[in-house]
């Protein structure tokens, strides 16, 4: 296919945004967040505030390296707009077969992945970039793949199974609504001061 | 019948057409090989068939293509998705990542289109059939075979019940096994009717399932007419073309002077 | 010149799956070998000890008769060079001159040494017009020759390559079978896994299936495509290439290419 991709780019603008301040705090943070990641708020407002201070313009090309579940890329996504593109990369078992072929096939063309921190240093491109590149592609296959199967159509979806329900859940789901005109209602009464 | 008109088509930045002048014509029930050199605009051609290309993959273009006579180019992506269903070389990458079986895989597309419940399994089911892949239902689709999940992906298009289905060398990353099952599948489906239109570089496959076959070379059609005429012409090698292995054979006989009781032999071997 | 030699070789994976079992091969300098086998048989596991990136269970890996055991896959990247599969697993520069360059350069190779051993390979795979150019301007079949030359530039000693003419159209064809045979002329031994009977048959002078693990067959084409062979053969989802199956059909013995079939026939008349 056809397109010049210039993972070059879009390294630079992602370097230009991912700045490792003090790494050891950085390591200790992610370290003792790591059971919890996307359940804390704190990757969400993190992420927004990364990407405040990137400024990105509209139209930029980003790259989201550990992009998690979007804390980053999806305001990301939404400062660049329609214009722009956002490319976020995380582990899944595929990437992690991936990278380990990319690791034999470079280890078999003579990269030293055994030797000093010098040497191992040098196989930082020659094992990122396949990653990358091969993400990029991907990500147009798979968007391509879903798109013909009609992925972006508009409107509702069906769906083929309705989640397990039972009665007493259907019970509580109607006490917690009409809990709530309840609450109201004491409130508006000075009944439950508390509730303040 | 889904025709191209004197379709032309350049990639966003590239510097010449992938495809030129191409006029084209798939025809209701038919099966159409598409055979040419890496590069000659197969892919393209799939692309444009389907709709990806301009819609998804951008790119500038001349000419029309039409469903029925109808003009497609008002049509979004999601309306093609229903007429024309496209299948891809790599299997992993057509399996939408989110159904955790078969079912829900095959079920995807009739999902996102919103149709009623019931005809969405129907739709399934028909398809599941279509291939005799539903003992696979069940099945993580990630942990199949090369060739299992390919059926998967066909299945996957045939569920959204297109009036023509476009595939894009379909066995290029499979083993011999899963070659076989493709080829069976794609039989089975021609012989109920299907409109197929299918690229490969594996023109015996193409000599055992296709009525008519195009040749591309450098974005042109050069060749186009029965399979058993295009692929037993001379130009093919020329045109990067591998002939299939008894043309080719037939082909080397003849090069080397043998007589006519050996040549006889030899015919009547290769005949079916 | 270097020998490979398997002695009773087993790779159990992690997961517990059974890939080698107990394998013995021996490849001497200079063969032309192909290796194969439905998906999953052990071909890929097998090569991948040849270069160390996989050690074995049990079992020796020997170069010249001696253990690599101890020889980092750095080291023994000198000797057996090995293309892989997928062209983009590998592809990171961003031109194909800097893409060939990167295997020779690990060995050493500098300046005009260098130049010389790229300029040989992109000839080889008819690439020199498009040194400059990046990689993914390039369609895919010709980012897989890019492979190929990457490795056949590193002039190791054994070249090994995994389904080399996969996804080929008949140039592409052509120049692996090209540059096969002069990596074979210049002494190199050549090892490829291949599902592609008919190359197999017209490119090699040693045939070795694999399944579940094990040697099922170990000989020439001729033999490996006889009628006798059939049946290993499609114990392991393989075909005969044509010739083989008219040959046999003809009664004309094991003719596994075009031109044996042909010579037989033209023999018997």
């Amino acid at each position: 296919m056809g397109p010049r991709r210039s993972w070059a780019a879009a390294y630079h603008d992602a370097a230009g945004g991912l700045r490792m301040t003090d790494q050891d705090r950085v390591v200790a943070t992610y370290t003792a967040a790591a059971d919890t990641f996307d359940a804390l708020p704190f990757w969400h407002e993190y992420g927004r505030r990364t990407v405040q201070r990137l400024a990105l313009a509209p139209g930029a090309r980003v790259l989201d390296l550990c992009c998690g579940t979007g804390a980053a890329t999806l305001p990301a996504a939404r400062a660049v707009g329609p214009s722009g593109s956002v490319l976020g990369v995380d582990l899944t078992p595929a990437l992690v077969e991936r990278a380990a072929t990319i690791t034999a096939a470079q280890r078999a063309r003579g990269l030293d992945t055994e030797g000093s921190i010098w040497r191992r240093l040098r196989g930082v491109l020659p094992l990122a970039g396949p990653v990358l590149l091969g993400s990029i592609t991907e990500v147009e296959e798979r968007t391509m793949a879903l798109e013909a199967r009609g992925f972006t159509r508009p409107g509702r979806r069906t769906l083929l199974w309705w989640p397990p329900d039972s009665a007493p859940q259907r019970l509580a789901r109607w006490l917690l609504l009409l809990a709530v005109p309840a609450l109201v209602v004491a409130r508006s009464l000075g009944w439950l001061g508390w509730l303040r | 019948m889904l025709t191209l008109e004197s379709f032309t088509y350049r990639y966003a930045g590239a510097r010449r057409p992938s495809l030129q002048e191409v006029s084209l014509e798939l025809r209701d029930g038919e099966v159409l090989g598409l055979a040419g050199a890496s590069e000659a605009g197969k892919t393209t051609l799939c692309l444009v068939a389907s709709g990806l290309a301009p819609r998804t993959v951008g790119g500038s273009l001349a000419g029309r293509v039409l469903l029925d006579g109808e003009d497609t180019t008002p049509l979004a992506m999601h309306e093609l998705a229903g007429r024309v269903g496209i299948a891809f070389a790599s299997p992993a990458t057509q399996l939408s990542g989110v159904a955790a079986t078969v079912y829900e895989e095959v079920a995807f597309g009739p999902m996102n289109l919103g149709v009623p419940r019931d005809d969405v399994i129907a739709r399934t089911e028909e398809a599941l059939a279509a291939l005799r892949i539903e003992s696979l239902a069940e099945r993580d689709p990630a942990q199949l075979s090369g060739g299992q999940q390919q059926l998967v992906a066909i299945a996957g298009l045939l569920a959204l019940r297109p009036a023509h289905v476009v595939l894009d060398e379909p066995t290029a990353q499979l083993d011999p096994a899963g070659t076989a099952m493709v080829a069976a599948a794609l039989a089975g489906l021609a012989a109920t009717g299907a409109s197929i239109l299918v690229a490969e570089q594996k023109t015996d496959l193409l000599a055992a399932i296709c009525g008519r076959v195009v040749v591309l070379d450098a974005g042109r059609v050069v060749l186009d007419g029965l399979a058993t005429d295009v692929l037993a012409n001379p130009r093919l090698a020329d045109l990067g073309v591998a002939p299939p292995a008894s043309v080719r054979l037939r082909r080397a006989a003849d090069g080397m002077g043998l007589s006519p009781a050996a040549l006889a032999r030899l015919d009547g071997s290769l005949a079916p | 010149m270097t020998d490979l030699t398997l002695d009773g070789v087993s790779y159990r994976y992690p997961t517990g799956t059974l890939a080698l079992d107990a394998v013995s091969l021996q490849v001497r300098a200079g063969e032309r070998v192909a290796l194969i086998g439905q998906n999953g048989s052990g071909k890929t596991t097998l090569v991948r000890h040849l270069n160390g990136l996989l050690r074995p269970t049990s079992g020796r890996v020997l170069h010249d008769g001696m253990d690599v055991a101890d020889r980092t896959v750095a080291q023994l990247a000198r000797l057996v060079g090995l293309a892989f599969q997928d062209p983009d697993r590998q592809i990171f520069r961003g031109t194909v001159r800097g893409e060939v360059e990167f295997g020779p350069r690990n060995l050493g190779l500098r300046g005009g040494a260098l130049r010389t051993a790229v300029d040989a390979a992109l000839a080889e795979v008819g690439l020199e017009a498009e040194a400059g150019t990046n990689p993914y301007d390039l369609g895919a079949s010709r980012r897989k020759l890019l492979a190929l030359a990457s490795v056949q530039a590193m002039g190791t000693p054994v070249l090994v390559l995994d389904e080399p003419t996969t996804g080929q159209d008949l140039r592409g064809v052509e120049i692996v079978k090209r540059v096969i045979a002069r990596a074979t002329g210049a002494g190199r031994t050549v090892i490829a896994i291949s599902h592609d009977m008919s190359f197999v048959a017209e490119t090699f002078d040693r045939v070795v299936a694999l399944r579940d693990g094990n040697v099922i067959l170990d000989g020439t084409p001729a033999s490996a495509f006889a009628e006798e062979s059939w049946d290993a053969l499609r114990s392991t989802y393989l075909e005969p290439p044509l010739p083989a199956v008219i040959g046999s059909r003809l009664g004309l013995g094991a003719t596994p290419t075009d031109d044996a079939l042909l010579a037989a026939l033209a023999a018997g008349s």
